[in-house]
Order: structure tokens, then C-alpha cells, then sequence
């Protein structure tokens, strides 16, 4: 792949989705993306990047694409210490907030459903919020991931920060050693198709309380970040919490956001108006 | 509980900044509180139209003691000034005040010009610490034979943290002194690290020698692996068996790798990654494949996995519970590479659990491996697999694969299967299998009920070369779109008289995707017939039936001059950017390049000073000289440099 064609790709995916194929990546771009040339039968990458903009199937090889280059990686119960966080100090005090008593939380760019399912698991068994309608969505750009997510069957790598009490209370056994998300766990969470770009389709979402949106930003430009913080600003009611990987904050993207400084965790919170 | 304000105001004026050209706002943002603003003024500042009355603002805030926000906005808009800033801040490392002086020796560092060095140099002696490190450390970037003698001559003076830049400097000029002036610094914690670093880049086998000791001490071996980790290239044979017998009798090897393989440095995996590669330890494959965590170290990740041969792959691949299955989405990336490229008949049963344990990729990476694995066992899971709507096109294109090896028994496998219902891929890999013989397979697929189905018999009928005319005469009658798309695919290769009149319909078609296909295949048979067709077809609405007609006449070469200056001038720079690759010996296509050095699009700038590269003249070199001063992009920047040079010497 010439440096020319991997910036056409880049120009491509970021106009798509805001995702930025770093040029430290090109090698993997080539590895993973070189079976689909094989199999559209194109002979190079300048090829493939016309073919992404004129063909008619190029919306569903666009989304194909993506799903290959972007990293998605996931588990369930990532970042403890953040979820600790949430445990201990955040559900307290929006249960202490709520308006009714009901909750909802968005995981933004959920991938194949890890988090929105371990955030079902820990309200679901948290003591405060026992009787309350908790709705979980998960969105997410990947047709394919979301399939995977609805399913809700894992393997061995998603469970890899599981410990077996964990196991043992929220998973069913499934075939091939692979485990099945149990049902109560499972109902209140719901998926959806979104692009974080796409401003008028998550403005049918609900008011979210939460939102959890953790490594996504990192791929994606400035300019996208801004308009994806922005969006949170929006659907998130007033003294909601922005949930961001450990890796990632909002430095010169916005100052809709304050920074809280809880026991275990550094959090976004969205002020209240005076 | 700590609080970052909102700022409202602040947000105010980061909008007015981002939509003011002028200077002396700029300069002025440079004063905000809001580091956002400050921020953005350096940058529309740095791209700013360069003058000496500018160079002279940004110094004067330069010099604004405790406005420490307002002076890194300028030192940043300074550094990306180029050559006009040299002069200046050389005249500034003469200031009386050393934070000046500092701050200017930063700063020439940034903008990286030779002509800087001299003065570097003199700064050495500059009486204030701060500015001879600052000089020292700017010198590695400046470069030049000067900037390396007097670098060397830094590493004997007793000052240590002049001695860490001068290392440093010295490591990023990728310089090394001899090694007798280096050995000393390993002894001192404070220079140990980018000691080791630097004696990395010694050519001679003296500095391995020391090395391969050094990693044989416990004391040594965390600092003296940096010595390795300097190239993502691998390492000479003799060096790696060096490696190998150095750590051959350490004791806890695969612990301390493991621990590096795992390490934030970036540094300390690449060189973790030599010494797996050096030493052969097959049971560290999983971690190998993990430190390729962040896609920038995949190549080397993936070379020293493949290094790792048949042993490594059975550390990723067998047990109760394999590796692979554990891993992350990055490691397991390049860990399904190594495997496919390196699969063996020995693999053919943990492969095919893999096929079955239910994850869509791994599925893929299974069913990719089997086709290459050389063994007739492969043959039956890969049929399963040609069932499984996730992984079926890879098992059709395996298949095929491994029909080259096996041909018989594929076909023989596969002549069950095409009895009951079609599948696309199970049409395409019989017709590939089969050949001749696949007609009765085709004619049925091409009736199915599944437009699919008949769209996969439409692209396989020229197998049946005897009957494919009639094959794709009912293709090109199809009511589905992607049938009629299939047939445009395949109608190439009749040829452009026996295809005439299937390609005459087709290039008919209401469609825009099939009016493309059958442009490309007009292109591919050579229908020169169909030109006066094509050049209509560059009017069309879709961009996608302009570019296509535009390849194909580009090829066939039916368009006159007035044609290719209208398709030169089309709004669609891909369409712009095939008339510039393919005309360039167009006098009328060249004199769009011209105009399209101005394109707002990077990579229509790129064509164009190409297309000038090729078949420009003297005529265009002062076009050419203007878009090179005022261009911004690295790459379009590049393209026109080398066009120029192209036309000088022509």
C-alpha cells in the first residue's frame, strides 16, 4: 500500500465514521484487509478505496472495513477500578438524584456487547437500585458486532478479567466451553445501530444518566471527538456522568464537561444549571 | 472535589479565533487564558504568510516574562516558521536574559535546519546550564558533521546531564562515538539508559560483545536490553546466536521476557521481540503475538512468530483450552496470521475445533489455514463450512486453494453437494473445481430462485466456454440488477466481437452499477466499438458509470482532445484524477493539470504534478515552482518537487 493510497483509505473511513487509520498501522491495514481484495477480486488498494466510493455494495464492504481495522477490543468487566467507581460512588448518588426510579444508560460503541451486559450485572445485583427499571442500550457501528452482542455468548477471551464467582452468578454454560449471558441479565439490555457521527439518529435516544462510551474516542480526530463529546452533552440529562477509557479525557475538546474527582476514579460529569 | 469550570467565554473566543486571518488578533489570542485558544492561534499562525514583521511579534512575546502560556504559543508558532526564523533566534541565543536563550535553543531544535549549528555549537559554552543541554539536545536534530564532532567532544566533560543530552542528540542522529567513549557512561546510573541505547547503534562486534555480556547479569540485563530496541528490523544471524548463548544459561529467561513482552515501553518490547526471535523459546508464541498490542509493532510481532515455525504454532493452537482462544483481538490478529501462513497437515484437528468453537473470526482464520494446509483431511470441515453463511466465501476460496494440490478429491467431495441446493459460494468453487464439466451446475444455478444463486451462475459461465454465450444471454435478460451485474463481469471474456452484442445491451442497461461493470468489461476485451457509447456514458449522472467510461476510453483510447478536456474538467476529482494518470500526453489533459495543481483536494494536487512529471515541458516548470511555494501537503509537496526535478532534467 502506497503512502498515497493509505491516506485515500483514511480520507475514507474518517469521512465514514471519524476513524483515523494511523500510518504506524498501515501494515496491519494491508494484512487485514488484503482477503477482502482477494475476495472482490480488486488488484490493489487505490482499487479497493474507488470501489469503497462507486460500487454499489460499497456501504456494506465500508462496514466490513471498519469492522476489520478498528482494534474493538473488549471483556467483560474492563477497567475494575472503574467499575468500582460506579458501584460504590456513582449509582449512590444518581439513585440518590433520580427523579423516579428508573435509569438509563447508554454504551456508546459497545462492540459485541461485553460492557452493556457487565453494567446489566452490576445493577442488576446492586442493593440501591433493587426494584428499578434499569434500560442498558448498546449501540454500536458494527452490524456484525451487534449480531454477536444480541446473541450473547462468549468465549474464552471475554472472560478473561471474569473471576469464577462472576462466572458462576451471571453466566450460563453454553457448548465448546462458551458461556451464555443469563436472562435476567440479558432483558434489560438493548441494541442499536449507530454511527456517533449520525447527530439526528441518537437524538431519538432517551435521556441517559450514564453514558459510557471507553476507548472509543482514541481513534477517532479531533474534530470527531468534539462532535461525538457534543452529542454526549446532549443526551445526557443534567448531573449525568460521561464514562471515558483511562487512557482518554476531554482536554481541548469542550468545556461542557466537569471534572469530579471521586475516591476511586476521576469521572466527566455534566454540570447542572445554576 | 475538584471542579473544572465551564467557560462559556472561553468558548466565545475559541469561535472568533478560528474565524480571524489576521495577525495581530492572532498574536493577541496568543495572551488568552483558555490554553484551547492560545493553541489554535499558534496554529493558524504557523501556516500564517511568513514575514520578518511576524518572526519579530512572536519573539516579542517571547520575551514577556511570566506570560509562560503566551511564550510556548509563540515558541510553538515559531517552530513551524522554517528558514525565515533561523536568523532571528540565532540573534536571540545572544540575549542577556538564559531563559531567552533557552527558549531560542528550543526552538531552532524544532525547526531542525542545519544552518542552526554553528551557532548551537558556540551555545555549549554558554554559561547557564539549561541552555547548553537545551543546545545539546537541539543539535541531535539539527545534525550536520559539526553538530556529531562536537556532540562526541560533550560525552568527556564531567557534567552528566550534558552528557544525557549529548547521548540523546546522538541516538536521534542515529551517531554513535566510538565505543571507548561510551563504555564509561554504562558505569553512571544517570547516563546508564541512554548509554545502552547508543551502543546500540555501533556497527561492531565489539559493542554486541558487551552487550551479550551485560544480559547475562541481572544487574545489567533491564538496562542493556535497550540497546536492542532501537530497530524494528531484524537482527543479523551471528548476532542473534550471540544473543541466544548469552541467554542461554540465564535462569529465569522466559519469566524476564515474558515481563518485557509485556512492558508499556515500546522500546523494551521491540527488543524482547529480538531476543524471543534470537533465543527460539516456542512457548512464549501467545505473548509474542500480544506485544503487537496497538498495531505498531504487528510486522515485527508477526515475523518473529513466524520465526517461531510448527513448535510456535502448537503453543498458539493445541491444548484443552488453546492460546489463541484467550487472546486479545490484536494478538489474535497477528497470531491467525502466522497460522495461516505456516499451516501444516499437523494442524488439520485443532483447526477444525476452531472452526467449531463458535467465534466468526477465528472461524475465518480456521477455515483460511485449512485451505493452506496441504491435506486431504481439510476437505471435510471446509465442506461444512461452505454451509455456514460467515465463513462460506472463505471456504469456497480454501477449496479452490486446496484443489490445486488435491484436484480429484475436491471435485470428487464436492459432486455430491451440488446435487441439493445451491449456495453462491458452492456455485462458484464447483465452476472453479469442475471447469467444462460444471455446466449442468451453472444452467441450474442461473434458473434458481435466489437472485444470488443466479448471480454467482452468470459469474462463472465463461468456465463453460462452449455454452457461456447462451449462459450469459440469459444473465443479461435477467430482471435482478445483480444478475445483470454478474453477466457485465463475465462478458469480457467472449471477447469484444463474439460479446458484442450481450456488451451492447448491457452498456444500454438502466442501471448505473451494471452500466459500470460493462464499461470495465468494454475495457477489458478491447471493444474499441464501443467508444462513442462510452464517451456518452462520461455525461452520466452516477460518478461512478463517469469514471468507469472514463478508464475504459482512457484504454481504448477513443477520446479526442475536446472529450478529455471536458473529462479533465469533471467535478469529481476521482474522475479528474483517471483522465490525469492515463492522459498525460494530452495537450489539453495538461493543461487541466496545470489548473488542478490548484484542486482544494491533496490527492488531485498529486495527479496533477504526476501527469506534468510525464508528459510536461519546460512550459510548465514555472506552474510547477508556484504550486511548490504555496503548497502545505507533505505528499502533494513531494509529487511536485519530483515533477519538477523531472522537467530540469528533461
Amino acid at each position: 500500500m502506497s503512502p498515497e493510497q493509505l491516506r485515500l483509505l483514511r480520507d475514507v473511513f474518517q469521512n465514514a465514521c471519524g476513524f483515523v487509520l494511523r500510518d504506524d498501522l498501515k501494515f496491519i491495514a494491508e494484512r487485514r484487509l488484503a482477503p477482502r481484495l482477494e475476495a472482490l477480486g480488486l488488484r490493489d488498494f487505490g482499487t479497493y478505496q474507488r470501489y469503497l466510493r462507486f460500487d454499489p455494495r460499497r456501504k456494506e464492504e465500508l462496514e466490513i472495513a471498519i469492522d476489520l481495522l478498528l482494534p474493538r477490543e473488549t471483556y467483560f468487566f474492563r477497567e475494575p477500578a472503574q467499575l468500582t467507581t460506579l458501584v460504590d460512588e456513582v449509582i449512590p448518588r444518581l439513585a440518590q438524584d433520580a427523579v423516579g426510579r428508573s435509569l438509563h444508560v447508554w454504551s456508546a460503541g459497545c462492540s459485541s456487547g461485553e460492557e452493556p451486559y457487565t453494567l446489566s450485572m452490576l445493577m442488576g445485583a446492586h442493593p440501591m437500585l433493587e426494584g428499578w427499571d434499569i434500560d442498558i442500550l448498546g449501540t454500536d457501528l458494527s452490524q456484525k458486532a451487534l449480531s454477536m452482542a444480541r446473541h450473547a455468548e462468549y468465549g474464552p477471551s471475554a472472560l478473561r478479567s471474569t473471576t469464577p464467582e462472576q462466572r458462576a452468578k451471571f453466566f450460563d454454560g453454553a457448548e465448546q466451553g462458551r458461556v451464555k449471558v443469563k436472562r435476567e441479565f440479558k432483558e434489560r439490555v438493548r441494541f442499536g445501530w449507530l454511527n456517533l457521527l449520525d447527530a439526528g439518529g441518537a437524538r431519538l435516544l432517551p435521556t441517559m444518566d450514564v453514558i459510557f462510551c471507553r476507548n472509543v474516542l482514541i481513534y477517532f480526530d479531533t474534530e470527531t471527538r468534539r462532535r461525538v463529546v457534543q452529542l454526549f452533552s446532549e443526551r445526557l440529562r443534567e448531573g449525568g456522568y460521561l464514562m471515558l477509557g483511562h487512557s482518554e479525557n476531554l482536554f481541548s475538546l469542550t468545556t461542557k464537561f466537569e471534572l469530579v474527582q471521586l475516591s476511586g476514579d476521576l469521572v466527566y460529569r455534566k454540570p447542572r444549571m445554576a | 472535589m475538584t471542579w473544572l469550570d465551564s467557560d462559556p467565554a472561553a468558548e466565545a473566543r475559541y469561535r472568533t479565533v478560528s474565524e480571524t486571518a489576521e495577525v495581530a488578533a492572532l498574536i493577541e489570542a496568543l495572551f488568552e487564558d483558555s490554553w484551547r485558544v492560545r493553541r489554535l492561534a499558534a496554529d493558524k499562525l504557523s501556516v500564517a504568510t511568513t514575514s520578518d514583521s511576524l518572526v519579530q511579534a512572536l519573539l516579542e512575546v517571547l520575551s514577556r516574562r511570566g506570560q509562560t502560556g503566551a511564550r510556548n504559543a509563540a515558541a510553538t508558532a515559531l517552530s513551524h516558521l522554517g528558514l525565515v526564523g533561523v536568523k532571528p533566534l540565532i540573534g536571540l541565543l545572544g540575549h542577556p536574559d538564559p531563559d531567552q536563550r533557552k527558549f531560542a535553543a528550543d526552538i531552532l531544535g524544532e525547526l531542525g535546519r542545519v544552518e542552526a549549528s554553528g551557532a548551537l555549537i558556540s551555545a555549549l559554552q554558554d554559561e547557564d546550564p539549561n541552555v547548553r543541554v537545551a543546545s545539546a539536545e537541539a543539535l541531535g536534530r539539527t545534525g550536520g558533521a559539526e553538530a556529531r564532532r562536537a556532540l562526541h567532544g560533550l560525552l568527556a566533560r564531567p557534567d552528566p546531564l550534558l552528557q544525557v543530552g549529548a547521548l540523546e542528540a546522538l541516538t536521534s542522529l542515529n551517531a554513535p562515538p566510538p565505543l571507548p567513549m561510551l563504555v564509561p557512561l554504562v558505569q553512571s546510573p544517570l547516563t546508564r539508559r541512554s548509554a545502552w541505547r547508543l551502543i546500540g547503534r555501533v556497527r561492531h562486534r565489539s559493542a554486541w560483545v558487551l552487550v551479550v555480556q551485560a544480559l547475562r547479569s541481572k544487574a545489567t540485563r533491564d538496562a542493556a536490553l535497550l540497546a536492542l530496541g532501537g530497530s524494528t528490523t531484524a537482527l543479523s544471524a551471528d548476532v542473534e546466536t550471540e544473543l541466544s548463548v548469552a541467554l542461554s544459561g540465564v535462569e529465569d529467561a522466559v519469566a524476564w521476557l515474558t515481563k518485557c513482552l509485556a512492558s508499556e515501553d515500546l522500546e523494551r518490547r521491540v527488543a524482547a521481540l529480538h531476543l524471543v526471535r534470537a533465543v527460539r523459546l516456542p512457548e512464549l508464541a501467545p505473548r509474542v503475538a500480544e506485544a503487537a498490542e496497538g498495531g505498531t509493532l504487528a510486522e515485527l510481532s508477526l515475523s518473529v512468530l513466524l520465526s517461531l515455525g510448527t513448535p510456535g504454532l502448537v503453543a498458539l493452537l493445541e491444548g484443552p483450552s488453546p492460546a489463541l482462544l484467550q487472546m486479545s483481538r490484536e494478538g489474535r490478529s497477528v497470531a491467525s496470521e502466522a497460522i495461516v501462513e505456516n499451516s501444516s497437515p499437523r494442524f488439520v484437528e485443532p483447526l477444525t475445533t476452531l472452526l467449531d468453537a463458535g467465534e466468526d473470526e477465528l472461524g475465518e482464520v480456521a477455515v483460511r489455514a485449512l485451505g493452506r494446509c496441504e491435506s486431504m483431511a481439510a476437505i471435510a470441515p471446509l465442506l461444512r463450512a461452505l454451509d455456514d453463511d460467515t465463513v462460506a466465501a472463505a471456504a469456497s476460496r480454501a477449496l479452490t486453494h486446496l484443489a490445486q494440490t488435491f484436484p480429484l478429491e475436491v471435485k470428487q467431495s464436492l459432486s455430491s453437494k451440488v446435487l441439493g441446493p445451491l449456495r453462491p459460494h458452492l456455485v462458484r468453487v464447483w465452476a472453479n473445481v469442475a471447469g467444462a464439466d460444471a455446466l449442468p451446475v451453472v444452467r441450474r444455478a442461473l434458473h434458481d430462485e435466489a437472485e444470488a444463486v443466479r448471480a454467482a451462475g452468470a459469474q462463472v459461465a465463461m468456465v463453460v466456454t462452449a455454452e457461456a454465450s447462451t449462459l450469459l444471454g440469459m444473465a443479461v435478460v435477467d430482471e435482478s440488477a445483480r444478475v445483470r451485474r454478474g453477466a457485465a463481469r463475465a462478458v469480457a471474456g467472449l471477447g469484444p466481437l463474439k460479446g458484442r452484442a450481450l456488451l451492447e445491451r448491457l452498456l444500454g442497461d438502466r442501471e448505473p452499477s451494471v452500466l459500470a461493470h460493462a464499461a470495465g468489461a468494454a475495457m477489458e476485451c478491447g471493444a474499441t466499438w464501443a467508444s462513442p457509447r462510452l464517451i456518452e456514458l462520461t455525461g452520466h449522472a452516477d460518478s461512478g458509470v463517469v469514471l468507469a467510461a472514463v478508464q475504459a476510453l482512457m484504454v481504448l483510447g477513443g477520446a479526442d482532445e475536446a472529450a478529455l478536456a471536458r473529462m479533465a474538467a469533471h467535478a469529481d476529482g476521482e474522475v479528474v484524477k483517471q483522465v490525469l494518470h492515463e492522459g498525460a500526453s494530452s495537450n489539453a489533459v495538461l493543461a487541466q493539470a496545470v489548473k488542478a495543481l490548484d484542486d482544494p483536494r491533496w490527492d488531485v494536487r498529486v495527479a496533477a504534478a504526476q501527469a506534468l512529471a510525464v508528459g510536461g515541458g519546460a512550459g510548465h516548470v514555472s506552474a510547477l515552482e508556484v504550486a511548490s511555494d504555496r503548497e502545505s501537503d507533505a505528499l502533494a509537496h513531494e509529487a511536485i518537487v519530483t515533477a519538477l526535478a523531472a522537467l530540469k532534467a528533461r
